[in-house]
Order: structure tokens, then C-alpha cells, then sequence
């Protein structure tokens, strides 16, 4: 995000145009002496070292979690394009208290020993009636997708569908049933909190926040191209990158910080946590049963749902109902709680009624009222998007992508400087290093820490989009009947993901040179650019039926995955080995968005990154 | 939609306001006391904008109704930033054209 978060260059190598980014040559110098010679600068650099090393240590993971939680934001749309069971499914009136009475009974029949149900009902992202119920008094839920019209389950294939990608962008799931996941959320927390500091050490660091607010100037090429797009990038959604960073630390603050529960909530056997959380959802602690694994819970009685329904949406005051929870209070009375939508406001968790499941009368409300509390949910909302129509879903989307593209120009940003400075002796300038070394002058191989940096960036910045794309392959290559399919998904992500890890490190070490981009991003482009023919080979989902039938939920997935791969792929074409790069031409050419525009000074970054 | 419109107008007001900019998409260095207008006139815009989300029209809580605007927010100033660099000559009308329609948006409850 910043002009001087690089390394330092004597004042004779500066690119005239790059005036704001060398800083650090004054960072090297003061470091040696006693004590800067102004504070305010010493301050800025002090924090632009803080930025880069912060950024740097785990950017590739906050990479990952942030295009993961990226995709995130359409994770129904995942999971509804990943089970083309689904498709055909019509939208039913969300007021008939049928659809959600027909599923139950369905559940019923199929379980009659079930102790815990939670019934999420249709609603306009999402066409069936989700169940998740376990007969145990302590154990895992199961999910059951229904048909509203009928409450048939579907048969829908094994797969974690969009799931995964939000399982791991907060903690790191490699497996359908979770394993590691405790260390994975510490894991992302730290991350986060470097995120944090590289936000905040970027903004001080930046000298012209103010003057360069809509500077961006593709055109100069080379180093001063990405800065610019390091900073637009940074400083425009700023908001958003900061709201979603604290949000996501704020969410998990019981994991990361449980001191303030252990002080404030002693209980008489401990800490009463079970009080906290309780508190936190605005519920009583008396009625949140608390049971140990084995323990045995009597089956739920049979439930009438149309009037408590009614009830719900009279109190509501015709407020959508979102789902449905039958289960066993803390006195063994089973109660219905019914929860409304998560889109009516931005507070998350959203307010729940409370009825008798055996006779339907209301018994209570819960609700978070109190202002921490109330600060607590809306942060969560906020991280959530529940709250976001189509429109708002898209432009946070973008937001997303464009916080990827920060990090990664960022992580660039680190290797074109430094390889910049390994050619000095070659040219003047950092730019005209990059220009030597096209032009074919053989240079010195880079150290082995950048040429390490080098590689991660590649198997990282082009090897997610391909482990991406090939999960979501997968998901319609793997036969149907494959034992354990969810897991052999993941596994077709993992692999391709170390397949570019190797290939990257090959390169880096063994032929460095443009070849490391260009590859696995061309394969990435081809795997999207297929996966609309691949669909249309294995289902009956694909684009010759709903571009015609006009549904665009699924046809519109089809299509951002063949504009991903037209994308990855004129990328990849844009980096090929033995284009004669362009520089200035090229970048004059630059795409019309300010998020692509980082990319025409890729090439340069492909040869000096590589330590050619 | 309108809280887009408006936040357009108000940072190429502001973006008018800061010399290279000004510079490049009229042609000629702006006067200091001009250029304060502009950037005067952006922040005006923003509040406006702000106080116009924060009266949604509908049963849309005032609190969404914020949410959407920050969002708007930053995609106006990528828009902004798209214009200034691509399109410069273009900003002065762009920007009036999207104060006209947000306007127009607003009253029509977008």
C-alpha cells in the first residue's frame, strides 16, 4: 500500500518517476545511525518495515484466505451449482407453512429417533429446505437437502460445494469432517493480525495518501505501475479491507481472547462460559442444556409447525422467517425456536421466538440488546453479508477480488524491488534493470531467499486459481459412487495445488524464467474456460438449458468461470516465454479496469522475480 | 444506486480539485481559490449522499441503508480513479451526468 515499504537503493539508482518510493534508503542509513535525525520520518520508516516484513511473513497465506473467503460470498450459489441434483427446484410461496411442516415429516419419517433438528427454509439464493439433525444428545449433525413442493430428500452427490472454500478461509479445513480446525482458526488469526498491521503500518508509511488518492499511472511501467496499483488498490477500499479484517479477529475474540471471559464469568465450578455465550446470543444460560458426549436425550414429541408459523410472522410483524430449530431445553422440555432471516438487518445473529414444540404456545424471545453485545453482531454481520442483495453480493465480491490483487501486488511489489537492487551494477535505475535484463545481458542469479519468495509467489498467485478451477472440476469428474467423494474433491484441490508448488520451486531453481507464470496460469485458464463444456458433458445443468430457461443463478455461474478462464488465460498469453516484452507499449494498452491494470507489468515481474 | 451517482459527482469534484488532475482533465493549471470550491463542493457531495443513505426509502433499515453507502463509497472512488486515468477530458461531464441521475435515482427511491 505504500511508496516506501522497499528496499533501499542509493540515491543515484532512483527512477526519477519513483520519488515517493525511496524512502528506504534513508530507512538503511538511520538504521546505522544512533538515532534518526527526524523523528516524524524515523516514525514512517520504522513502520514501513513493520509493512513490508509483516505483509511478507504470511501474505501468501492471506492470499489464500482472502480469495477464499473471497468466493465465500457466493457460497449458496457454490454449493446450489455443485449439486445439479438441485436444479428444477421451484422457488415456493415463503409464507406457506407447509413447506416447512412436509420436510419435517419427511425428517420424521425417515428418523423417528431424531433429538435435534435445525430447518433452514427456502429462500431466494437458495431453492430447498436444508436440514441438519443428529439423534444423539452430543454428537455431529447430518444434512438433509429437501424438495419444498414435496419434503422428498434429494439425492444430491457427496460434496462440500461452496463450504469448503468458507471452511478454509477461517480455518484452513482440509477434510469434510474437520480435523485441525482449533489450530487452523489460530492459524488464520495470526494471520489476520498481521493483516491488520500491514493495513494500518501501510497507511502511515504512505507519504501521499491524500495526493496520490486517484493516482494511477499504468502507462510508466515497471515498479511505479504496481506501486500505483499497490496503493489505489489499498487506500480506495480501505474501509472494507479494515472492516473485514477486525470483523474477522472479532468473531473468534473468544478463542483468541479468552482472559476477559475467565476474569468476568467465574462461575462455581470454573469459568462459566456456557453464561458468556449465552449472553452473547441474548438467551438465558438456565435453558442452554449443557451435555457431555454420550449423554442420552429423549426423542423429540411430534410438532405442529403451521401455527407457531403464524404466530412468528404476526409477532414479526410480517418479517421473513429464516429457519427452524426443534430441540430439548436444559428441563428436557422440547421447544421450537424460530429464528428470522438473516437478511432483514445487518446484526448478526438475527432475533428468535421461543415456543412449546407440544402445544405451540410462545414461551420467550432472544435477542442481543446490549451495546457491546449489539457492536459484537453487527461486526459479525458485516463480515457475513448476509444483509447484501445481488448488487451489494457483487460489489463486495470485487472488493474481495481487489484486496487479493493488493496483497498479491504487494508480494510482487517485495521481489521486482529487491531484484531491482541485485542489478544496479548492470543500470541506473530499477526500471532499466528490468529492461537489461529483456534485452538478454546474462545477470547474476538472485540470492536463494528471493528466488524461494520468487516461487511461492508463483505456486501461490497462479497456483490457487488452478487448485480452485480443478476442485471445481472435480466436483463433476469424480464418479458419483467414488467412497469418501467429498474428501477426493479435496483432494484434486490439494494436489494441483502442490503439483504448482513443485513446478514453481523447479523453476526457480532449476530455469528461471517467464515459463514459471505463464504455465500454471495458462492451466488455470484452460481448467475454467472448460468448466462450462465439462458441465455441459457430464449434467443437464449447463448453459444450453438454463441460458434458455433463464435461470440465471446457474447460468450465470457458468459464465464467471469461462470469463475466469478468458482472464487467467490472456494472462498466461500475456507472459509467455519469447513475447518481446513491451513495457511502455504494453502497459499503454492497459485493460480499462484499475484492478486489471496491475497486470501489464507483469512480465518484467516474471523475469526478475525468477532471477533470471 | 443513487448513493453510487452521488459519490461519483463528489469525488470528481474532489479529484478536479487536486492540481494534476484538474490539470489533466482541462487542459490548464486551475486557480487555487477554484480548485478549493471543487474539493469544498466534493465534500458537501459526500455528506449528502451520506445523509440521503442514512433516509432510505422503503421498509430499508437506515443501518443498511449506511452499509450500502460505504460500499458505494469505495466503488465511486475506483470509478473516479478509472476516469482520471483513462478518460480524463471526460471527468467534468461524467461527473455532472452522475449528479444529475443520482439526484433522479433519489427521488425515484434507487
Amino acid at each position: 500500500m505504500t511508496s516506501s515499504t522497499l528496499p533501499s537503493q542509493t540515491p543515484a539508482e532512483r527512477a526519477p518517476a519513483a520519488t515517493a518510493a525511496n524512502t528506504a534508503s534513508e530507512a538503511a542509513r538511520s538504521a546505522k545511525k544512533p538515532k534518526a535525525p527526524n523523528d516524524r520520518e524515523g516514525f514512517r520508516q520504522a513502520m514501513s518495515w513493520l509493512h513490508t516484513w509483516a505483509g511478507l511473513i504470511l501474505g501468501w497465506l492471506l492470499f489464500a484466505i482472502f480469495l477464499t473467503g473471497t468466493l465465500s460470498f457466493f457460497k449458496n450459489e457454490f454449493n446450489l451449482w455443485m449439486r445439479p441434483e438441485m436444479h428444477g427446484l421451484q422457488p415456493v410461496d415463503a409464507t406457506d407453512p407447509q413447506v416447512a411442516q412436509k420436510a419435517l415429516d419427511a425428517l420424521v419419517r425417515r428418523v423417528p429417533n431424531v433429538t435435534q433438528w435445525i430447518m433452514h427454509l427456502p429462500d431466494d439464493r437458495d431453492p430447498a429446505v436444508n436440514i441438519l439433525w443428529r439423534d444423539t444428545g452430543n454428537g455431529r449433525f447430518e444434512t438433509l437437502r429437501m424438495n419444498p413442493q414435496t419434503g422428498e430428500a434429494i439425492d444430491a452427490r457427496q460434496t462440500m460445494g461452496g463450504d469448503f472454500f468458507y471452511r478454509f478461509h477461517f480455518e484452513l479445513r482440509t477434510a469434510q469432517k474437520g480435523r485441525w480446525t482449533l489450530e487452523g482458526r489460530w492459524v488464520v488469526g495470526v494471520a489476520t493480525m498481521l493483516m491488520f498491521v500491514a493495513l494500518i503500518s501501510g497507511v502511515i508509511t504512505h507519504r501521499r495518501i491524500f495526493k496520490d488518492f486517484f493516482t494511477f499511472r499504468p502507462t510508466k511501467g515497471g515498479q511505479r505501475a504496481w506501486l500505483d496499483a499497490h496503493n489505489v488498490s489499498g487506500v480506495l477500499v480501505l474501509p472494507f479491507y479494515l472492516m473485514i479484517t477486525f470483523s474477522g479477529l472479532m468473531i473468534f475474540h473468544t478463542l483468541y481472547m479468552p482472559a476477559g471471559i475467565a476474569t468476568a464469568y467465574k462461575g462455581e465450578n470454573g469459568v462459566d462460559s456456557n453464561a458468556y455465550f449465552a449472553d452473547l446470543q441474548g438467551e438465558k444460560a438456565e435453558s442452554r442444556p449443557r451435555r457431555r458426549p454420550g449423554d442420552k436425550v429423549e426423542p423429540l414429541p411430534a410438532i405442529a409447525l403451521p401455527s407457531i408459523l403464524t404466530e412468528a410472522r404476526t409477532r414479526w410483524d410480517g418479517g421473513r422467517i429464516g429457519s427452524l430449530q426443534a430441540r430439548r431445553d436444559a428441563k428436557g422440555r422440547a421447544v421450537v425456536e424460530v429464528t428470522r432471516h438473516e437478511g432483514d438487518r445487518l446484526q448478526y445473529r438475527p432475533p428468535r421466538l421461543l415456543f412449546d414444540a407440544s402445544i405451540g404456545q410462545w414461551l420467550d424471545q432472544a435477542d442481543a440488546t446490549g451495546p457491546a453485545v449489539k457492536t459484537y453482531g453487527v461486526l459479525y454481520g458485516l463480515h457475513m453479508a448476509r444483509f447484501a442483495d445481488i448488487g451489494l453480493r457483487w460489489a463486495l465480491f470485487g472488493f474481495g477480488l481487489l484486496g487479493s490483487l493488493m496483497i498479491a501486488t504487494g508480494m510482487v511489489l517485495w521481489s521486482v524491488k529487491r531484484s531491482a537492487k541485485s542489478q544496479t551494477q548492470a543500470s541506473r535505475t530499477g526500471i532499466a534493470a528490468n529492461k537489461d535484463n529483456r534485452g538478454g545481458v546474462v545477470p547474476t542469479m538472485a540470492p536463494f531467499g528471493e528466488r524461494l519468495v520468487a516461487a511461492i509467489n508463483i505456486a501461490t498467485l497462479a497456483g490457487l486459481p488452478l487448485a480452485c478451477g480443478v476442485y471445481i472440476a472435480s466436483n463433476r469428474l469424480v464418479p458419483l459412487n467414488a467412497e469418501g467423494r467429498a474428501d477426493v474433491e479435496l483432494a484434486w484441490f490439494f494436489s494441483a495445488w502442490g503439483l504448482a508448488l513443485l513446478w514453481a520451486l523447479a523453476c526457480a531453481v532449476v530455469r528461471p524464467g517467464r515459463m514459471g507464470w505463464s504455465v500454471p496460469l495458462g492451466a488455470a485458464g484452460l481448467v475454467w474456460g472448460l468448466l462450462p463444456v465439462i458441465n455441459a458433458l457430464t449434467t443437464h445443468t449447463h448453459l444450453g438449458v438454463t441460458l434458455p430457461a433463464g435461470e440465471w443463478v446457474w447460468a450465470s455461474m457458468d459464465l464467471a468461470f469461462l470469463a475466469t478462464g478468458l482472464l487467467l488465460g490472456w494472462l498466461s498469453w500475456r507472459l509467455r516465454p519469447g513475447l518481446a516484452p513491451k513495457g511502455k507499449a504494453a502497459a499503454a494498452k492497459a485493460p480499462r479496469t484499475s484492478t486489471a491494470a496491475a497486470l501489464p507489468a507483469t512480465p518484467d515481474v516474471s523475469v526478475s522475480t525468477s532471477g533470471a | 444506486m443513487s448513493a453510487f451517482l452521488l459519490c461519483f459527482a463528489a469525488w470528481s469534484a474532489m479529484a478536479l480539485g487536486m492540481d494534476r488532475h484538474h490539470e489533466d482533465a482541462t487542459g490548464r493549471e486551475g486557480a487555487a481559490r477554484r480548485l478549493q470550491q471543487l474539493r469544498r463542493a466534493g465534500w458537501l457531495l459526500l455528506l449528502l449522499s451520506l445523509w440521503l443513505a442514512a433516509h432510505p426509502a422503503g421498509g430499508m433499515p437506515a443501518s443498511l441503508g449506511v452499509t450500502a453507502w460505504a460500499v458505494a463509497l469505495s466503488v465511486a472512488a475506483l470509478a473516479v480513479t478509472a476516469t482520471v486515468t483513462w478518460q480524463p477530458h471526460r471527468t467534468p461531464v461524467l461527473a455532472g451526468v452522475a449528479l444529475v441521475a443520482g439526484l433522479a435515482a433519489w427521488a425515484w427511491g434507487w
